[in-house]
């Protein structure tokens, strides 16, 4: 303590310098994450001026595919109302187009008298599925609640393409199905989704700790690269993401189902190959979860727009469909229903909740 | 007197060797000059140098012979031989005021003189005699003095060598390598200086023997003990006490020598406790060596360390009350409420080694070495809650502990094998049986209410457990003489190591030469690879007890380094030394934390938390000597760049960026002059280019491939702001004075004599200007701020020599 005292006492504090952000010009932020085998794409604007970074709703997007006229950008604006309460909402700009392999992109943003653009090449899908295998499994009571429940576990294998270096992200798509007893869709909801990556050694190549967990998961875009199979076929093995069922007016999906319905679904299992910058980038956002202040290294995102700040780039998938078979509606929320839960497991002692 | 190796063809060769000790305490004298006087002008001469243990053997050709031994300090004893068969000659060196040095070229090890390249001495009286903070004289920050050594913050003994981290040295205590080397978050290294008789820095090639670390080997050796008579020394600082023995226990064959310090505020435990100040933190060293001569040919050596860091809390809080008086406190109130909590953090090294040194012959000498390597870091902190009301007892206790450690067991055998006069051959091999145990914590908590127990549980977690290395070296070099003008040291360091079921190989072939084209100049150039099998986990600038030593692991591989050094030399006479040298320095597979890591809080994951990367350091390093007289310093200048790439992409995008302690320029000033027997004075001036930090420059948006937006922190790269320079001016001055038995030297010492401001620590914090009439913000901002915990600071030491 006499020791802190003496340090303390004579250490002095100044300021070296003052770098105010609040100097720095405007410039535009152009980002975007085209996927090859989605028609329609977004591209996000923002103005960072100042220390801030805002939304910038009216800018003039343009996106040219191999030197062909440009696509406008188109605003997706909308409100939504919610207990009373009306939500605004802008989840960039939409742009319809068709991508193709090997296509140049040009994106191109303007703003006042702002602009930013970035030209990217849409890659070739180098990781192709060759094969998916399927099976329930029950994980034992370190789920949530403490009890065992039942999963589905996938085994995806991956064929790289040799004598180069690809990088990878591991995602699904999958489409569920309201059907009638004449067996006309009545209803379907889309979501994207992550995998539940965490037991797979190359997608998670260290065992995390309790304290890692509070950090934040380390790969919860399930990114890999082929450095340990170059050129040879990979099995991923993951299982069912948790999250709910909500259509896009955030009604349970299962709330309009009627006695006497089917229902069904197909899930589209992709392994999308990526640039390096697309994969450096995704590390660094989810790198970003863990910052403790000064005692963490900073982050610093790829960044490839000229005149401006931001990422622009395409990835291509290889694309493997499940269709699991429609199943009837039973007057309650199936609990077998694809998805992560197929079954709470009871030990005797315990009563669920009704 | 200069004197050059060379060869010589003699019919009938005989061996003359020994031990080359100082004549007052016996100690053996490391780099001791053994030179055959040859009458014959402008023949080859020949000559040797005592090993790390004083011994020398020297081939001369039969008949009466004339020999001179000599040593820097010493007078020369010169002895005619009438040799005719293999002779023991153990020499004593008288202590003298001579600023003569018999050099034998190659056979020196470090200096001027040496095959080596960026091999360089601390002498004992500068380390003696440099101004020095709290006036605690320091082994390691007298090196960073050196050109080419850079510290880290001021005022610690953080070493950084030739653009490499501070874990790239390989520091030896008596051959075994310290993992731990600093006390108090860097400001004192481990090393007593009565207990250092020789410290060696070796930056560009490095000799064969050594391996395990990239960057420098500093060979750090204590004394054996006086074999003649007791003596010690005392001494009282502004922070410490020291305390050094030595002497014989059987005269002539078996002496000790032990030292020890302690920080004052050990002493000051019951004072700081009778004032209820809850915390208190002190560190100590202990340093103990038994050496028994056996034979002329067999020595047995027994040494220990043991230092500690120490951080204690202990605070009790009493809220007990009645209920008609809020004050009355004790075990009879109405409700009795108390409070204890014990931290205690504790953290060092145990190093224990036995050596037995046998000379086979005249020819080969031999150095047997078992040690046991201990480093461990604990924390316990208890807290326990108790309260009682209306009879009714609660209570809540929590134990938390966290250990990490390293076990280490270290068996080598060396050798020097001397077979003609112009080749000196070491060989050897070493085994390192590593048990790292990087981190495990229990967390226990207890909660009762009269006998009923609501929660007891216990919760632990741990890294992984154990990791177990192998480590295995072998190595040979030749130290070898062609005529008079040529020497090399070509030599092969085979390393291997295994761990979690997979071998690593690494051989690391070394080659250093020296050209002498006569007037005092040289020319030196070499080529070294070096392997590294351990790591430090440190995520701050500031040596702290969470700082975790890792080996590699199956997918961390060996770091690796690949150094070319060139260099110019002119010895000027009169003992001045000039000394230009350039280096190139290539390293593979070196780690980084990866953009938003640390590793502060848990090591566990650490390896998908570390990136493998290339570096890259150049410079040129400038020293200018004087080593004799009673004016003797070192200027030194370095220019250099070191910088980092992670190809994969996780930091810096996978570009170049300059290493953390990338610095362009470091100035070094160091001069002691002796007025007579009572009066010293001794200056240090040190300029260095600021370090490199990052800094948010603005906000912008990111987007996912899940078109989730958020704002983040935009950094253009890593190391983006260069940090402004330090320089700081020391001074010391020495009062001797002779006393019946011994000496007493008043020590006075002022750091940072005109008082810069140096950035000791540098923080970033927000910050904002606001209108004073709406309070709007008007502008904001990134403040980069400096604090200078070492501005002028006078301070004292008094020491008793006995």
């Amino acid at each position: 303590m006499i020791l802190a005292a003496a340090f303390v006492s004579v250490s002095c504090e100044n300021i070296v310098e003052e770098i105010w952000s609040s100097d720095n010009e405007a410039i535009l932020v152009l980002n975007a994450q085209l996927k090859q085998d989605d028609t329609s794409h977004r591209i996000f604007v923002n103005c960072s001026s100042g220390g801030r970074s805002e939304v910038v709703k009216d800018a003039e997007v343009s996106v040219s595919v191999n030197g062909a006229a440009p696509v406008a950008g188109v605003p997706l604006a909308y409100s939504r109302d919610y207990n009373g309460y009306t939500f605004e909402f802008f989840d960039g700009y939409e742009v319809t187009m068709a991508l193709s392999p090997g296509d140049k992109v040009d994106v191109k943003a303007m703003w006042n008298s702002l602009s930013a653009s970035a030209s990217i090449d849409v890659p070739e899908a180098c990781g192709l599925i060759t094969a998916v295998d399927t099976a329930m499994i029950i994980v034992p009571a370190a789920g949530e609640d403490g009890h065992d429940y039942r999963s589905r576990q996938y085994s995806i294998a991956v064929q790289d393409r040799s004598g180069e270096k690809n990088y990878y992200m591991l995602s699904f798509q999958e489409t569920f199905y309201r059907i009638s007893p004449t067996g006309e869709i009545l209803a379907q909801i889309t979501n994207e989704g992550a995998f539940d990556s965490s037991a797979d050694h190359l997608l998670h190549p260290v065992e995390s700790s309790i304290l890692d967990d509070i950090l934040g998961d380390d790969n919860r875009y399930n990114i890999f690269t082929d450095e340990s199979f170059d050129g040879a076929s990979w099995t991923l093995k993951v299982t069912d993401a948790t999250y709910g069922l909500y259509d896009e007016n955030w009604v349970m999906f299962w709330d309009d189902f009627q006695a006497g319905d089917y229902y069904s679904m197909d899930r589209v299992i992709k392994v999308y190959t990526l640039t390096f910058e697309e994969y450096v980038y995704l590390k660094s956002i989810m790198a970003a979860n863990n910052d403790l202040g000064f005692m963490t290294e900073p982050v610093i995102y790829a960044e490839n727009v000229d005149g401006g700040l931001g990422f622009v780039t395409a990835m291509t998938p290889s694309a493997y469909t499940i269709k699991f078979p429609a199943e009837p509606y039973a007057g309650e929320i199936p609990i077998n229903a694809y998805r992560y839960v197929e079954k709470w497991i009871y030990t005797d002692s315990e009563v669920p909740e009704e | 007197m200069m004197v050059v190796a060379g060869a010589a063809a003699f019919a009938q060769k005989i061996t003359v060797s020994g031990y080359i000790t100082d004549a007052k305490s016996g100690e053996s004298l490391i780099g001791a000059g053994v030179i055959y006087n040859n009458p014959v002008q402008g023949a080859p001469l020949v000559g040797a140098v005592s090993n790390n243990y004083g011994y020398y053997t020297l081939s001369l050709p039969a008949g009466e012979r004339s020999v001179t031994w000599s040593f820097l300090g010493y007078a020369d004893h010169i002895e005619t031989l009438f040799l005719s068969r293999d002779t023991v000659i153990n020499v004593r060196l008288e202590p003298s005021a001579s600023i003569k040095e018999a050099v034998v070229t190659a056979r020196k090890e470090a200096g001027l003189n040496s095959t080596n390249t960026g091999a360089l001495e601390v002498p004992q009286s500068v380390l003696e005699t440099m101004p020095a903070l709290f006036g605690e004289k320091d082994v390691l920050k007298s090196l960073q003095f050196l050109p080419g050594v850079q510290g880290g913050s001021t005022g610690s003994s953080g070493i950084y060598v030739r653009g490499g981290g501070p874990d790239e040295n390989l520091i030896l205590l008596d051959d075994i390598p310290l993992y731990g080397v600093n006390h108090m978050f860097g400001i004192f290294s481990v090393f007593t200086p009565e207990a250092v008789k020789k410290v060696t820095l070796f930056k560009g090639s490095f000799p064969a023997r050594y391996g395990g670390r990239l960057s420098s080997v500093i060979d750090v050796r204590t004394n054996d003990g006086n074999d003649k008579e007791f003596h010690g020394l005392v001494s009282v600082g502004m922070l410490s006490d020291r305390l050094h023995l030595e002497g014989p226990i059987v005269k002539g064959t078996t002496t000790f020598s032990m030292s020890g310090r302690v920080l004052h505020s050990f002493l000051f435990a019951p004072v700081l406790r009778y004032f209820d100040v809850p915390a208190n933190y002190y560190f100590y060293d202990l340093n103990g060596k038994i050496a028994h001569k056996f034979s002329n040919g067999d020595r047995l050596i027994a040494s220990v360390y043991h230092g500690r860091d120490r951080f204690l809390v202990k605070y009790d809080d009493d809220y007990s009350y009645n209920y008609d008086d809020y004050n009355h406190r004790g075990a009879d109130s109405d409700v009795v409420r108390r409070e204890n909590t014990n931290i205690n953090v504790d953290w060092g090294n145990t190093v224990g080694a036995l050596r037995w040194n046998h000379a086979f012959g005249s020819k080969l000498f031999a150095n047997t070495t078992l040690a046991y390597n201990h480093y461990e870091m604990d924390v316990d902190l208890t807290y326990l809650d108790y309260s009682k009301e209306n009879g009714i007892e609660t209570q809540q206790k929590m134990d938390v502990t966290y250990d990490s450690g390293i076990n280490d067991i270290d068996f080598k055998m060396d050798f020097d094998y001397n077979p003609v006069p112009e080749h000196l051959i070491k060989f050897g091999a070493e085994y390192i049986h590593h048990d790292f145990r990087p981190q495990t914590a229990t967390f226990s908590e207890k909660e009762t209410v009269g006998k009923e127990t609501l929660m007891d549980t216990t919760m632990n977690m741990s890294s992984g457990g154990k990791l177990i290395g192998h480590e295995v070296s072998l190595y040979i070099e030749d130290d070898f003489v062609i005529g008079q003008r040529l020497s090399f040291n070509p030599g092969l360091h085979l390393g291997y190591f295994r761990t979690q079921g997979k071998d690593y190989f690494s051989p690391q072939p070394r080659f250093s030469g020296r050209l002498d084209i006569g007037g005092g100049v040289s020319f030196k150039a070499s080529y070294a690879r070096m392997s590294q099998y351990v790591h430090l986990l440190a995520s701050t600038d500031i040596s702290l007890p969470t700082d975790l030593w890792v080996p590699i692991t199956k997918d961390i591989k060996p770091e690796t380094a690949d150094q070319f050094s060139l260099g110019t030399y002119w010895d000027a006479g009169h003992g001045w030394e000039f000394s230009l040298e350039g280096y190139y320095k290539k390293m593979d597979n070196i780690l980084e934390y990866k953009d938003g890591m640390s590793v502060l809080i848990t090591s566990s994951g650490w390896e998908d938390k570390v990136a493998m990367g290339q570096g890259r350091a150049y410079g040129m390093e400038l020293f200018i000597q004087k080593k004799t007289g009673n004016t003797t310093g070192w200027l030194g200048y370095t220019l250099a760049k070191s910088e980092r790439r992670f190809p994969d992409g996780s930091i810096n995008r996978g570009e170049w960026f300059p290493f953390k302690y990338d610095r362009r320029h470091d100035i070094s000033l160091v001069v002691n002059h002796r007025f007579n027997d009572r009066i010293d004075i001794s200056g240090s001036w040190k300029f260095f280019t600021g370090g490199v930090t990052t800094l948010t420059t603005r906000e912008f948006t990111v987007v996912d491939v899940n078109y989730n937006q958020r704002e983040a922190d935009y950094v253009s790269s890593r190391g983006n702001y260069r940090l402004p320079p330090t320089h700081n001016l020391n001074i010391g001055v020495n009062f001797h004075k002779k006393k019946r038995r011994g000496e007493r030297i008043w020590n006075i010492s002022l750091y940072n004599v005109y008082n810069n401001m140096n950035p000791d620590f540098v923080y970033k914090e927000n910050t904002a200007e606001y209108d004073p009439a709406t309070y709007s913000v008007i502008r904001e901002g990134v403040r980069v701020k400096k604090i200078t915990v070492l501005p002028l600071l006078p301070s004292f030491s008094y020491t008793r020599k006995f």
